[in-house]
C-alpha cells in the first residue's frame, strides 16, 4: 500500500514526468514536422 | 408513323429512367455482360460460400458456425468486424467537422467518399454484430422495448442507431442530386450542419464507449492494454484510423474510378492527402505518449520484458511510432505516396490494436486460447466484400468522388 506521498512521488511523478517529456518531444516534432522547404527565389 | 399512348410515354420514360440510374445508361443484357470483370468472379465466390455459412449460422446458431465459448463470448466478428469497423469508419465524423464545422473547405472534395465510407462502415458493423447477437429482429429492443440503462450496451447501441441516421442524412444530398430531387436536397443540406454536429457528439462518445466496454472486465484485459485511459486511447486511436482509412480507401477510389476524376484533381487530391498525413502524424505523437502514459499509471513496467510485453511493444513502436515517423517523412518530403505507405501501416496498426484488445490479451491468464473457426473467417470477408460492392454501387452512380455541376457545394448552402 502507497502512502499519499509514495503515490506522488512514484506512481503521478511518472505520469507528470512522461508528460512534461512529451511536451517537450513534441515542440522539437512539430518543428521538423511543420518546417517548410525552402525554395529558392526565382 | 405510330402514335404511342400515355400509358405507353409513361412506361418508356419509366424504363429509360431506371437504366440510366441502375444501370448506367445501359440496356439490362449489355449492363450483366459489363459484370463479367475478375473482380466479381472472385466476389461471387466468395459469395457462394458466404451466403450458406451464413444460413447455417442463423439456423444452427453459434456452436455451429464458432468456437466462441463461455470463456470466449466475443471472437473475430467482433474484434474485427465491430471493434475494427466502427475505428476505421470514424473518417466520415472527422472529415465531416473539418469541413463543415471548422470551414477547412479545401479538404470538402473528399467529404463525400469518407461520409459513404463511415456510413456503410457502420451499416456493416451492425450487420456484423447481427451475426454474433443472432436474432436481428431483436435489434430495436433496447430502443423500443428493453431500455437496460445500466449497461454500456445500451449506450452503445444507441450512438450506432443515432449516427447511422446522422451519416445517412449527411449523405442525402447525393442521393437526392442523383434522382434528381432538388428541393429534397434543399433540405438535406440544410440539415447537413446539425447533422454533423450531432454525429460529432455521438462518435466521440461512443468511440469511447466501445473501450469503455472492456473498463468491465479488469482481471480479464492483459495489464498492459487494460487502463483507466481505454475509453480515451480508442477515440484518440479511431480519429488516426478514420484519417488513414480515408487516405486509403481514396486512393484506392482515384485508381478504381479514374474516368470520374480529372488530372487536376489527382494533383490537388495528392496535397489533400499530405495535409491528412500531417494531422494523422500529429495525433499518432499524441496518442503514442498517452500510452507510455496509460503504462506508467498501472506500474506495469515490469510486464514489459514478458512475451506478451514485448508483444505490446511491437504495437506500440513497430504500429504507432513508426507510422508516425512515415507519416512525418512522408509531409516533410510532400510526397503523397510515402503518406499512403503510412495510412495503410496506420490502419493495420488500429486492426491489431483492436485484434490485441479483444483476442490477444483478453483472457491472457487463461490456458485455453480462442482461434476462430473458418466459417468466422468467412463471414468477416462476405460482409467486407458486400461493403466494397456497395460502396462501388454507389460511387458508379451517385455524385461521391465528382461535384455535380448543377448543384453548389454543401458548405455554400448550409
Amino acid at each position: 500500500m502507497h502512502t499519499l506521498h509514495d503515490f506522488m512521488l512514484v506512481t503521478k511523478g511518472q505520469e507528470y514526468l512522461i508528460a512534461v517529456t512529451f511536451l517537450l518531444l513534441f515542440c522539437i516534432f512539430w518543428a521538423v514536422l511543420d518546417k517548410k522547404k525552402k525554395r529558392h527565389a526565382d | 408513323m405510330t402514335v404511342m399512348t400515355r400509358e405507353q410515354r409513361e412506361q418508356m420514360a419509366f424504363r429509360t429512367w431506371v437504366a440510366d440510374k441502375l444501370f448506367l445508361g445501359m440496356s439490362f443484357g449489355d449492363y450483366v455482360k459489363k459484370q463479367i470483370t475478375p473482380f466479381n468472379i472472385i466476389a461471387a465466390l466468395i459469395l457462394a460460400v458466404g451466403i450458406p455459412v451464413t444460413f447455417v449460422r442463423f439456423t444452427q446458431g453459434l456452436a455451429a458456425t464458432t468456437h466462441l465459448t463461455d470463456n470466449y463470448p466475443w471472437g473475430l466478428w467482433i474484434g474485427v468486424d465491430v471493434l475494427c469497423g466502427v475505428a476505421l469508419a470514424a473518417g466520415g465524423f472527422t472529415l465531416g467537422s473539418a469541413v463543415y464545422l471548422f470551414g477547412m473547405k479545401e479538404y470538402h472534395a473528399i467529404v463525400r467518399p469518407a461520409v459513404l465510407t463511415g456510413f456503410l462502415g457502420y451499416f456493416f458493423v451492425v450487420v456484423g454484430l447481427c451475426f454474433d447477437l443472432g436474432r436481428p429482429w431483436r435489434l430495436p429492443y433496447p430502443m423500443l422495448v428493453s431500455y437496460g440503462t445500466t449497461s454500456v450496451m445500451f449506450l452503445v447501441g444507441w450512438h450506432v442507431a443515432l449516427y447511422l441516421t446522422c451519416q445517412f442524412v449527411e449523405f442525402c444530398p447525393a442521393i437526392f442530386e442523383w434522382l434528381g430531387w432538388k428541393n429534397f436536397r434543399k433540405w438535406a443540406v440544410r440539415l447537413t450542419i446539425g447533422a454533423t454536429v450531432f454525429g460529432v457528439i455521438l462518435s466521440t462518445l461512443h468511440q469511447s464507449a466501445l473501450g469503455a466496454l472492456f473498463l468491465l472486465a479488469p482481471g480479464k484485459l492483459h495489464p498492459l492494454w487494460y487502463t483507466s485511459f481505454i475509453p480515451v486511447f480508442f477515440l484518440v486511436s479511431a480519429i488516426i484510423g478514420g484519417i488513414s482509412m480515408v487516405i486509403f480507401e481514396s486512393m484506392l477510389s482515384h485508381r478504381v474510378f479514374s474516368n470520374q476524376i480529372n488530372h487536376q484533381d489527382h494533383n490537388h487530391f495528392d496535397k489533400l492527402t499530405i495535409g491528412l498525413g500531417k494531422a494523422a502524424a500529429t495525433i499518432l505523437f499524441g496518442y503514442f505518449c498517452l500510452k507510455w502514459v496509460g503504462v506508467a499509471h498501472g506500474q506495469h513496467w515490469d510486464l514489459l520484458n514478458t512475451p506478451l510485453g514485448r508483444w505490446f511493444l511491437v504495437e506500440v513502436i513497430g504500429f504507432v511510432l513508426f507510422p508516425c515517423l512515415l507519416f512525418v517523412w512522408a509531409v516533410r518530403r510532400e510526397s503523397a505516396a510515402w503518406a499512403r505507405v503510412a495510412a495503410i501501416w496506420t490502419v493495420l496498426g488500429i486492426i491489431l490494436n483492436r485484434v490485441n484488445v479483444s483476442m490477444v490479451a483478453f483472457n491472457w491468464n487463461l490456458p485455453d486460447r480462442y482461434f476462430p473457426k473458418w466459417t468466422e473467417f468467412v463471414v468477416t470477408i462476405t460482409i467486407i466484400t458486400v461493403f466494397i460492392l456497395t460502396f462501388r454501387w454507389i460511387v458508379n452512380r451517385m455524385p461521391v468522388l465528382w461535384e455535380h455541376p448543377e448543384y453548389p457545394p454543401e458548405y455554400e448552402q448550409a
